[in-house]
């Protein structure tokens, strides 16, 4: 067999002086890091000054497929992108479908390495081997959504096209990247750095075939995985409600954030839930690159406020834009949704936001006259959409919210820092988790914050007990290798949690792709190297970080949850240390969460090790 | 009566023997529901079932020789 699966180059951008070169993929970084977020962990490692400020020029960013990203099989459109968090001040990436992914790949590219900032607003074009730098003050201003329409009116629908928002422009930590007309790399403020490197879009068009080194079995693997896609009994049931099927059980099971996460029953969700989308704003099914159960649903919304369309809204904007700030109608969220995907919100972070400024506000911490005389409430659309926009266009009030809760909390003061709902600055997404263990340790250690797709453990809770703490950390731990493995190979893991699909599909078919002899233990253990990795630089940017920086908040371990299936429930903080005890325990860390030198020499990461010892940490 | 449970992906783990179909005998009027819980299965894993390419919920009742597929909530993006 040949080498197939990458292209063989790194593209190079400096958007100060707006050169671009490409370079060799060098092996090594395929071998050890495979791809996708492996690539982007490993380079910001190795380019990233140590202190930087995240939005400085000298910042870097990497956006970079994975090996399976753009070939014949399910869900191989992911593409990964990251920076030090503008949100975090440590590791920061996101990832988003579409058809970017395979676009870079055929343009010749395994990752593009972006530095410099431009001093004007530029869009970043590259056309096969041709790399432009347009002028986008035009642009400069316009809504994401809006920016994509039109990069696609003047460079040809041929091309993929990634873009920002206002939020991005004006610098707030959770603004992200859009693409595909509703598809964004939402987390951590990725869509900030591109607004201080003033860059409005990148637009891709390629021309080249990926390579595969056994194409005849390949292809055959390939078309047995889709086939056995639509075998499956969620094919039929699922795939028209998307992930918004979820919203019935996890408010069943008391999980639902509801009201900026002081209680996880919504009474209101069968208004918001995959019924009710599929009913009243479904259009039609949207699906990204190779995908054969579309999640994406294309919806056309009407309220009192405006109408228009949206892709979705999907489960995790339902949870915060929805329950968390009590809307009530798939229609009502479905438009903040808009709003925010124009604006270039994360969805995930600003519902949090908007909810922590209602409950600020009805505990007197925020006046009227912050909010130019409004009364803001639960259940209002008009307070929602008012708070998406100032806080994307950082108007009075919002300058602070663009900072995320924890910032906001630390200026606001009063105790509202207990109901800032995040772990290291990012804002906790769609799972109540204080009556489910292994969900709660998977937040607190995800690497880019309180996020669920590292680890998303909730059925492990419902399966082995609610109340225990046996074996959980273990289970986050197990999930945290296999879950962002895809995200290394370049690939959606929907086909896997969604219908039920087997695992060991994607270990047979990435050595038929691209020719390496890895078995699943080893992809597995390059993903153990990848996550040691990016807590090493969270370690490294971080002053004092460790296990401080892993605790919920307040609210999760002092607050039981005052109504509905997981009344009474809180997981104290004795409970936090002793989850947090076994996993770094497990992991070889250190008791403070630091990784031991024992643990980074076994995974080929001594450099890494080195340089923590060098800023003071004892491993 | 009887009917066949089927599971697939890793939530053949939440069986005894990680078995992907699973044959049930049950009374009338038990529901899907009951026989997870005679099972030893939380019913509290699953999000609905699917018998003849159609949702159903945990508390429908199954007819003699059902089929039934059942979708468990392993979402999370």
């Amino acid at each position: 067999m040949t080498c197939g699966g990458y292209m063989g180059r790194i593209l190079e951008v400096d958007l100060s002086s707006k050169k671009a070169s490409a370079s060799d993929l060098p092996e090594e970084l395929k071998e050890k890091y495979i791809g996708g977020r492996g690539f982007v962990a490993r380079i910001l490692w190795e380019r990233t000054t140590p202190g930087i400020d995240p939005l400085s020029s000298k910042a870097v960013f990497v956006i970079a497929p994975g090996p399976l990203s753009g070939v014949f099989m399910p869900g191989s459109g992911k593409v990964h992108m990251g920076a030090k968090s503008p949100a975090t001040g440590g590791y920061g990436d996101a990832n988003m479908g579409g058809h970017l992914a395979a676009e870079i790949k055929y343009a010749g590219y395994d990752c593009i390495i972006i530095q410099g900032a431009s001093e004007t607003p530029v869009v970043l074009v590259i056309d096969d081997d041709s790399v432009k730098f347009l002028d986008a003050s035009d642009l400069w201003g316009k809504g994401a959504i809006t920016t994509e329409a039109l990069l696609k009116e003047r460079l040809g629908e041929d091309f993929q096209i990634a873009t920002i928002g206002p939020a991005g422009e004006n610098l707030v930590k959770f603004a992200c990247i859009s693409h595909d007309f509703g598809r964004q790399a939402g987390r951590t403020g990725v869509g900030a750095v591109w607004g201080s490197k003033k860059l409005k879009a990148i637009a891709v068009r390629g021309t080249r075939t990926i390579p595969i080194a056994d194409p005849e079995e390949a292809f055959a693997k390939g078309k047995e995985m889709y086939k056995e896609c639509f075998q499956k009994p969620g094919f039929k049931t699922w795939t028209p409600y998307g992930t918004a099927e979820v919203v019935d059980w996890v408010n069943r099971v008391g999980a639902f954030p509801t009201k900026n996460f002081s209680t996880s029953y919504f009474e209101g969700h069968k208004g918001i839930n995959g019924q009710a989308l599929k009913d009243k704003i479904k259009v039609t099914d949207k699906g990204c690159f190779g995908c054969p159960t579309p999640c994406g649903k294309y919806s056309f919304t009407k309220t009192r406020l405006g109408e228009g369309h949206v892709e979705g809204p999907e489960y995790e904007t339902i949870a915060l834009l929805g329950g968390n700030v009590a809307l009530g109608t798939i229609e009502e969220v479905a438009y903040a949704n808009m709003v925010a995907d124009e604006l270039g919100l994360d969805t995930i972070s600003a519902g949090n936001v908007a909810a922590f400024a209602i409950e600020c506000f009805e505990k007197g911490f925020i006046k009227p006259e912050d909010v130019g005389g409004r009364t803001l409430k639960w259940g209002d659309l008009d307070s929602v959409v008012y708070l998406l926009e100032i806080t994307a266009h950082r108007k009075g009030l919002g300058d602070l919210l663009a900072c995320g809760v924890k910032n906001a909390a630390s200026v606001i003061g009063r105790g509202s820092e207990s109901f800032a709902i995040h772990v290291k600055g990012l804002e906790w997404s769609g799972y109540e988790a204080r009556w489910a263990p292994a969900m709660m340790i998977s937040y607190m250690t995800c690497d880019v914050g309180a996020h669920h797709n590292r680890s998303w453990a909730i059925t492990f809770d419902v399966a082995k007990g609610r109340d225990s703490l046996e074996g959980k950390s273990a289970k986050a731990i197990e999930l945290q290798h296999v879950r962002p493995l895809f995200d290394m190979l370049g690939l959606c893991r929907l086909q896997w949690v969604e219908i039920g699909f087997e695992f060991q599909h994607y270990a047979d078919i990435f050595p038929l792709v691209t020719g390496m002899n890895l078995s699943s233990e080893d992809l597995l253990k390059a993903s153990e190297r990848v996550w040691n990795l990016t807590r090493a630089f969270s370690a490294r940017e971080i002053s004092g970080f460790g296990r401080s920086y892993d605790y919920p908040p307040k609210r999760f371990m002092e607050e039981p949850i005052p109504d509905g299936p997981a009344a009474g429930k809180k997981l104290e903080r004795e409970k936090i240390d002793a989850l947090l005890d076994d996993y770094y325990s497990l992991r070889g860390w250190t008791r403070d969460g630091i990784p031991s030198r024992e643990k980074l020499v076994s995974l080929g990461l001594e450099d890494v090790a080195r340089e923590l010892e060098v800023r003071g940490y004892t491993l | 009566m009887r009917a066949v449970l089927r599971i697939s992906g890793h939530a053949r783990t939440f069986f005894p023997g990680e078995r992907d179909y699973i044959e049930v005998e049950f009374q009338a009027n038990e529901t899907l529901a009951d026989i997870l819980v005679k099972l030893g299965v939380s019913p509290d894993l699953f999000m609905f079932g699917v018998v003849r390419d159609e949702k159903v919920d945990l508390d429908y009742i199954p007819r003699d020789g059902d089929e039934i597929a059942l979708l468990s909530a392993v979402m999370g993006g």
